[in-house]
């Protein structure tokens, strides 16, 4: 695999190829008409481009890939498929190796995800473990406070996690939507880290470091799931997380606070969140072409926190042009509906049938098949602490639920809510996995 | 403090969100010099409706945000205005809330003392990442009848668990009633970290500490 880096002299040279490459992308007519293709191609010129291990090995990836393609399509495929669903920091657990190695250390990060890869073969389907690995490098760089990670601000085995505190005032809320950019630029982003200029912005040495890092994970993610597609069988079936339009502004202002603005100033909220679509949706969609991914992880973060007429007004909107923005460009969507957000469900039947997944955490999965039964394929939603303290009989007892009350009539998948738990017990994980291989089939 | 049953326009004003309606209330109440402990009913009376909507499914966590930040913003006013000899005759009981070592989340946590507050609980707030010494030292130092465990990550079971049994080492298991809360958290959870109390949403740790302390 060469290293960009090296061929440059300079961080201008760098930075001079990378807007030469990116003018190419924005301005080519495919861009738009196919961006994975396009980016997919880039990607491989500099990532290595694997066959399948064997025959057995590519067999079995499209068994599993028609598997779930049926399913996510609301068909009834051969067998309910399993996938890992979000992974984060479980095969560090796993393995035995801290989340901060897992967090901070490549070598031991990509020794640790694919010894669980090769011992968890049973899945249809894997996320990106090594998506903690990009929160870690870019925060790192930046020096952004907005997440506290392992073995830099907390003990060594503690998941990184979201520093909760209010970013943009109320008062700002006006400069913000008259000045956009050069007013964030100016105030907010000062105000996440040190490194940041008031109007200046980074210095080269930090945008240097941002971008080199961004290439190399860049290289990183593709090569993993390379690897892991190719030599293990296993679809991965997701890109970048990215969180929706009204959770950006819910995490800048805090959800205390964005909790009274929708009272005290809901047009302000309603013209701050509607200012962010366009530049969203273009952020993500780049961000999922330059990895030459074709789906995403759309986090639906604070949605829970909004009764079904505060979420219409305020969440929904938004939510619609992103999503529909996706399914024009071919991107599927796997949404995540964090807590119990299903009083929410009802309004997924606007959104394009068949293009995204809605995985489920809380609440009455059995109930949300019900209402979104041909529309949308589901997924979930073994509980966390289930697969954490539970024994496995109770884990086998709960999937038995799952395949006898969710599963009839296909478009179902079967994963724990919202993922594995960074701390699960494997003995758990593999219950899940084997109940449902034994005892899935249509 | 609140018996729940007598609706007034400033409990109204309240349950229903109307913030200015409720601080012009509440500014013409001192002004005509009613007594500031029947205000604080009338408050508490609002907010023990918030909680009943919140539990049929009609208000959600924004408004139990909003709704403590009117009860906040209101009892500013009022407190002030309590005589020294009243202030404490009127609490209901002590309660000591904190999230769990390696969890620095404090949302649920925060709605929760607000709702005990507003029930007439004295709540002390050990904040976040707390280890299980400092539980232990807040319970000796308050002699607090109520303990509430919050997190919102799996990986914070243990330290749950760690401070149950450092409670238990320290002989202080019998005085004191614990419950746990945060999204992860089950009933399951509960009997398996030897809890007394699950608290399924926010709403619910008001209710558990009139069952454990007593109250109207």
């Amino acid at each position: 695999m060469s290293d960009i880096m090296d061929t440059f002299d300079n961080v201008a040279q760098f930075n001079a190829y990378f807007e030469k490459r990116w003018e190419i992308f924005s301005n080519s007519a495919s861009f738009f008409e196919n961006p994975s293709l396009l980016l997919a191609k880039f990607m491989n010129r500099f990532t290595s481009n694997r066959n399948f291990k064997n025959d057995t090995t590519a067999q079995k990836y499209q068994e599993k890939l028609t598997r779930m393609q049926t399913a996510m399509a609301v068909g009834v495929p051969d067998r309910v498929p399993v996938i890992t669903s979000g992974l984060n920091f479980y095969p560090a657990h796993y393995t035995g190796i801290s989340m901060a190695d897992f967090c901070n250390d490549t070598d031991k990060m990509e020794k640790a995800f694919l010894t669980f890869v090769k011992e968890s073969t049973g899945f249809d389907a894997m996320f990106p473990a090594h998506f903690c690995h990009c929160v870690g490098g870019l925060i790192k760089a930046t020096q952004a406070d907005l997440v506290e990670l392992p073995g830099v601000n907390l003990p060594d085995n503690v998941p990184y996690q979201f520093v909760e505190k209010e970013r943009i005032k109320s008062e700002e809320f006006q400069q913000l939507i008259d000045r956009g950019m050069d007013f964030a630029r100016e105030t907010i982003f000062p105000r996440l880290t040190p490194l940041y200029r008031p109007k200046k912005g980074f210095s080269w040495n930090v945008k240097a470091n941002v971008i080199k890092f961004g290439w190399k994970f860049a290289f990183l993610y593709k090569r993993l799931m390379d690897i892991i597609e190719k030599e293990y069988g296993i679809p991965m079936m997701t890109g970048m997380c990215f969180i929706a339009p009204y959770d950006v502004i819910s995490l800048f202002r805090g959800l205390e606070a964005i909790s009274k603005d929708i009272f005290r100033r809901p047009n302000m909220v309603d013209q701050t969140v509607d200012m962010l679509v366009d530049f969203l949706l273009w952020f993500y969609e780049g961000s999922c072409m330059f990895l030459g991914m074709n789906s995403v992880n759309l986090m639906l973060e604070r949605s829970f926190s909004l009764s079904p007429r505060q979420f219409s007004r305020f969440y929904l909107p938004s939510l619609k042009k992103i999503i529909n923005g996706f399914a024009e460009r071919g991107i599927l969507c796997h949404i995540f509906l964090e807590a119990d957000a299903t009083q929410h469900i009802a309004s997924f039947l606007e959104f394009p049938p068949q293009k995204f997944v809605v995985h489920v955490d809380k609440g009455d999965i059995v109930k949300v098949k019900k209402v979104l039964q041909g529309h949308v394929c589901i997924a979930g939603n073994v509980p966390m602490d289930l697969l954490v303290t539970g024994s496995t009989e109770k884990v086998k007892d709960y999937c038995k639920m799952l395949l006898q009350e969710v599963a009839p009539g296909g478009g179902f998948i079967l994963s724990g809510a919202l993922g594995i738990p960074d701390n699960a017990k494997p003995e758990n994980v593999r219950a899940m996995v084997e109940y449902t291989l034994e005892h899935g089939k249509y | 403090m609140s018996d729940g049953t007598l609706v007034t326009e400033l409990s109204l004003a309240l349950s229903e969100l109307e913030e200015n309606k409720v601080i012009e209330l509440v500014d013409l109440y001192i002004a005509e010099e009613k007594q500031p402990i029947a205000i604080i009913d009338e408050l508490s009376t609002g907010m023990d409706e918030v909680g009943k909507l919140f539990k049929d499914g009609e208000y959600y966590l924004s408004e139990l945000i909003f709704s403590g930040e009117i009860f906040k913003n209101a009892m500013a006013k009022v407190k002030p205005l309590i005589k020294t000899s009243e202030k404490d005759s009127d609490l209901q009981g002590k309660v000591i809330m904190g999230t769990v070592a390696g969890d620095i989340h404090d949302l649920g946590k925060n709605i929760v003392i607000t709702l005990l507050e507003s029930a007439g609980f004295q709540v002390f707030d050990l904040g976040v990442d707390v280890p299980s010494e400092k539980f232990v030292d807040a319970l000796k130092d308050t002699n607090s009848g109520l303990i509430g465990l919050s997190a919102l990550l799996t990986t914070a079971f243990d330290p749950m668990k760690d401070t149950i049994e450092a409670i238990k080492q320290a002989g202080l298991r019998d005085n004191v009633k614990i419950m746990i809360g945060g999204s992860p958290t089950s009933n399951d959870l509960k009997e398996i970290i030897g809890a007394d109390f699950y608290g399924e949403s926010a709403a619910d740790a008001a209710d558990i500490a009139k069952q454990v302390l007593g109250g109207k």
